[in-house]
């Protein structure tokens, strides 16, 4: 067996595609992040003469180390742009709608098939915790649907999206319990609230959903249990750390470019005596990113071979988490009171990762479900 | 190798740290083992595996990081000339470690004195009519007793290169080990070099030279590798401990404070392999490795100090107690997180 850490070619050639949109989408992060009740729109006016490097990866596919793995290295680089080039050709986004597809019964699968379903499980009393959720769906036997009422917030694509999928407890004659409902935007009933006033990440489509004697068809209600619905957060987890990553590559990068230009020598070769202070910093820096991506790596490496896995993916988001903070607090530390400027994107990429430790599942959630497998406790035994 | 570090060498690891001697009969049968043999088989083009050398010294460090310098310490001479040495170099350490009795040897980076810099090193190699005349000091020696001979780094007209010395050489010094904080078991001791004239042909790569940054990128990863066994060592041992040790009337484990920093532990220690390994393959490659294994072994001696440091936390009083391993493993961890030299991959 070889152990390769290296981007294939075709992969090479992927990042290289979505690295240059990413740089024109740069050009637009700025007024997006001081206007975040304006949209971001489908497509950037440049991107019209780009490809489409989604469309591109299909074409490769066979090419990469498999989807997951291809997926998350364009994927990284997309972010690093501020805004999308293209908005949601990255479908993976959608969990709602992968939801779908894996859930399902055939008549629902059919009936959302293309369509971006956003997840709508926090509530503005639960959101770790689940069994908090007060949103509830009643079964009308006379009319042969559900009555759905419940407010959700922080809501991912709460405007973009074509339905979200609602985490609410159900009452269905003598049943009762937890499940998910498909709501279709144009419900009566349903409502978007304004776009969030956010510390970050303030292109990114959130807001508030509420949810009025909503009548929904029976089909509405997905049969998964909790466990199964809950597996989604196995792929959107390493996707939050891709996220936080993302932004903490794109502060070194910068602050590496900024200390190089003030004659900083970053010697790699010298032992820690023989460099600077700044130099020995921002080399601790990019040591716990490193780390950091190597486990995202390694989480989906997992993916690719072996399927998505809870504890890869809550190691992988733990450690991204605080890295993504830690590591662009830091670079504005070391390039001075400069680096808070809106001159440049640094501090915006401060602001922006600071909720990959928070979305998703906290860090504390992810290392309670990391010790609650690897010491062998429920969790009664380790809350 | 698992089976090695569980049945004799983590046994031992306390006798040798009490003892500051590393049993003969523990290094011969780990020389039968034939992890320093296998670097020497190389069928033309195929070397053997850097990822390899990562796993072994990251297996004999969790059964004890003296044992695993040891023999990383042969480990890395024999690679370095295998890797840079001319045909004649080679064939003579071909020839010299095949046979069946362990035979100690070392790259020697590091200088005595404190905050010393790798980059800059102050032993030196004056050209002459026969070949070299080296002066200088060498730090950290292990295995005084049984080495029989080093690489010594030195600077040669304003480069620094490697200089195969032998023990026998005349000039050659070596002053007892005052002792270290970890790593004990090696009795590390301080090499002087007065004068010390070698031939020409002792010069690695011969006319050519070498690139010594791969040695101490070699170094480093070795270095990480070991602080990886040895960080994976505190966490079982804490783990097993917080599971069992019941405080205010629950499993100290099911508290989290103590179960997040287990968790982080997990966390780590992957991650670390993984820098190691990354490393590695770079170097396999021949590419350069200087930033791979600068980082490696910057996290992996952050992160390994940490652990050993709450592992002796999360013992409370009987983590200060020398029957209990992770007070050892605490000073190990210092000790060998500052190293940069004498294991490699």
């Amino acid at each position: 067996m070889t152990v390769n850490f290296d981007p294939t070619d075709a992969e090479r050639e992927l990042v290289q595609m979505a690295r240059a949109q990413a740089r024109i989408a740069q050009r637009y992060a700025r007024h997006f992040d001081r206007h975040h009740d304006e949209r971001v729109p489908d497509e950037l006016p440049e991107a019209r003469d780009h490809p489409n490097v989604r469309a591109r990866m299909k074409e490769l596919m066979h090419e990469t180390s498999g989807a997951p793995i291809a997926d998350i290295l364009v994927y990284m680089e997309e972010i690093a742009g501020g805004v999308p080039f293209r908005a949601n050709s990255n479908e993976s986004v959608f969990l709602g709608s992968r939801l779908v597809q894996v859930l399902g019964s055939s008549e629902q699968r059919v009936r959302w098939a293309g369509k971006r379903i956003a997840i709508a499980l926090t509530e503005p009393g639960a959101g770790s915790d689940p069994s908090m959720i007060r949103a509830t769906a009643v079964f009308d036997d006379a009319n042969q649907q559900w009555v759905l009422n419940g407010e959700k917030i922080f809501i991912s694509l709460a405007n973009t999206c074509d339905a979200a999928m609602v985490f609410a407890r159900f009452v269905r004659g003598d049943q009762k319990g937890m499940s998910i409902f498909v709501v279709e935007k144009g419900t009566a009933g349903f409502e978007v609230g304004r776009q969030l006033d956010k510390l970050g990440q303030r292109a990114w489509d959130t807001a508030d959903l509420s949810f009025r004697n909503c009548r929904l068809p029976a089909l509405s209600k997905l049969d998964g249990n909790m466990k199964d619905t809950l597996a989604i957060f196995n792929a959107s987890r390493p996707l939050v750390a891709a996220i936080g990553l993302a932004y903490a590559r794109s502060a070194l990068n910068f602050t590496r470019a900024q200390l190089l230009e003030k004659g900083h020598v970053l010697d790699y070769e010298a032992g820690a005596s023989g460099l600077s202070a700044l130099a020995e910093r921002f080399m601790r820096a990019e040591a716990s990113f490193e780390a950091a991506y190597l486990t995202l790596l390694h989480a989906k490496w997992h993916e690719a071979t072996r399927g998505a896995d809870k504890i890869e993916a809550a190691m992988t988001k733990a450690n991204a988490g605080v890295v993504a903070r830690r590591v662009t607090q830091e670079c504005i530390a070391l390039l001075g009171a400069e680096g808070a400027s809106e001159e440049h994107l640094l501090e915006m990429w401060f602001r922006d990762s600071r909720v990959c430790d928070i979305y998703e599942g906290p860090g504390e959630i992810n290392r309670l479900i990391i010790a609650r497998e690897m010491l062998h406790y429920s969790a009664g035994e380790l809350s | 190798m698992q089976a090695i570090a569980v049945d004799f060498v983590r046994p031992a690891a306390s006798a040798i740290d009490r003892s500051a001697r590393i049993p003969a009969e523990l290094l011969a049968q780990l020389w039968r083992a034939g992890f320093v043999q296998g670097i020497l088989e190389t069928e033309p083009g195929v070397a053997r595996s850097r990822i390899l050398s990562c796993i072994l010294l990251e297996e004999l460090a969790w059964g004890d990081s003296a044992v695993a310098t040891a023999i990383g310490a042969t480990m890395s001479y024999v690679q370095a000339v295998m890797d840079h040495g001319t045909a004649e170099q080679k064939q003579d350490v071909q020839r010299s470690f095949a046979g069946a009795d362990f035979r100690g040897a070392a790259v020697l980076i590091h200088e005595p004195g404190f905050a010393g810099n790798v980059g800059q090193l102050t032993t030196v190699a004056e050209p002459d009519d026969s070949g070299y005349l080296i002066r200088g000091a060498k730090a950290y020696v292990p295995l005084a007793g049984h080495c029989q001979e080093w690489l010594v780094l030195a600077r040669c007209n304003g480069r620094p290169e490697a200089f195969m010395v032998s023990a026998d050489c005349p000039g050659v010094r070596l002053e007892p080990a005052a002792g270290t904080l970890g790593l004990k078991g090696l009795s590390l001791a301080t090499l002087h070099l007065d004068q010390v004239a070698v031939a020409r042909g002792a010069r690695l790569g011969g006319a050519a030279g070498c690139d010594t940054s791969r040695l101490i990128a070699s170094a480093r990863l070795g270095i990480s590798a070991m602080l990886t066994g040895l960080s994976r060592a505190v966490f079982e041992h804490i783990t097993a401990y917080s599971k069992e040790r019941v405080a205010h009337g629950t499993a100290l484990a099911r508290k989290q404070s103590v179960a997040f920093r287990l968790a982080d532990m997990f966390i780590d220690i992957p991650s670390m392999r993984w820098m190691c390994w990354r490393g590695a393959a770079t170097l396999g490659r021949n590419e350069d490795a200087r930033r791979a294994a600068r980082l490696a072994h910057i996290h992996c001696a952050d992160r390994s100090m940490w652990i050993a440091d709450e592992g002796v936390q999360l013992m409370g009083g009987h983590g200060y107690i020398r029957s209990n391993p992770v007070e050892r493993w605490y000073r190990d961890a210092r000790t060998l997180s500052l190293l940069e030299g004498l294991t490699g991959v």
